[in-house]
């Protein structure tokens, strides 16, 4: 029986990754699609007669995307997000962000806190608890907006 | 279709459309079948290399103009691509379209220094 080398494409899907700017869903089934691919296409030339080697190169040759591929996959997923903050410079758009993230995270927690039925002016104890779950809640908020909307 | 309309780098990008809806109508396919398919129907005529495959299937996609699902094999996700019945009567029409710029271009090379009709 011939082994199946595992990850033998993980470098090159790791490229391709570490190259594609999309938000972390699209990035995960773009990698996915195309490692299946290259594992199939490899497997079969490997049947019609192929070293292993010269079946994922050709594989890789065929499938992995170069830059400009890359460019347009970018292009076809790209963010609503993006669409509509383009004409924003970065600089702007960051302390945008920012302030949407410090009041999101605010209505959040007051709400919370409401539904708790908590007043924190009867327990003064609880406001570093409180300050320190905040900032973890908005570090986790602004990696998520990161990854899975930016 | 006036000579105006006609954008060269556009057909050329219909053209591998075109191919990967025509080699889908067998059946459904996953993204390196469609790629070798293409090739081996065209004579090793049309080649997808350096991932070009990807961004026209993922914009086929979008249009409606083919679905890709994915299922489990061996542990192993997989994507595999259909034909819709949009992108049917789409290849459809186009096919007309790019039948009817062949054929006018057969004309021209026929007959050079001639106008056509």
């Amino acid at each position: 029986m011939r082994a199946r080398p595992r990850g033998a494409f993980e470098h090159v899907l790791r490229e391709v990754g570490s190259g594609l700017t999309v938000p972390l869903p699209v990035r995960v089934h773009i990698l996915r699609e195309l490692a299946y691919d290259l594992e199939a296409l490899s497997d079969r030339f490997v049947a019609e007669g192929l070293s292993m080697d010269e079946a994922r190169r050709r594989a890789s040759e065929a499938l992995v995307p170069d830059a400009k591929s890359l460019n347009a996959l970018e292009r076809l997923h790209e963010p609503l997000y993006k669409r509509f903050t383009a004409h924003i410079t970065p600089d702007r758009s960051r302390v945008g962000e920012r302030w949407a993230l410090a009041v999101t995270a605010s209505v959040l927690l007051a709400g919370g806190l409401a539904l708790l039925r908590i007043n924190l002016l009867d327990q003064p104890v609880l406001w570093p608890a409180l300050a320190l779950g905040a900032v973890l809640f908005a570090a986790v908020l602004a990696k998520a907006f990161e990854l899975r909307v930016k | 279709m006036s000579g105006e309309d006609f954008d060269v780098q556009g057909f050329a990008r219909d053209i591998n459309e075109l191919l990967i809806l025509s080699t889908l109508r067998a059946g459904a396919k996953h993204g390196y079948q469609v790629a070798l398919d293409v090739e081996t129907e065209s004579n090793g005529l049309f080649k997808f290399r350096h991932g070009t495959l990807y961004p026209i299937l993922h914009r086929l996609e979008g249009e409606g103009l083919i679905e890709g699902s994915w299922s489990k094999e061996g542990g192993r996700r997989r994507k595999v691509y259909t034909l819709t019945g949009t992108g049917e009567r789409h290849l459809s029409g186009e096919t007309d379209r790019v039948q009817e710029i062949v054929s006018r271009l057969m004309l021209v090379l026929g007959r050079p220094g001639e106008a056509p009709a």
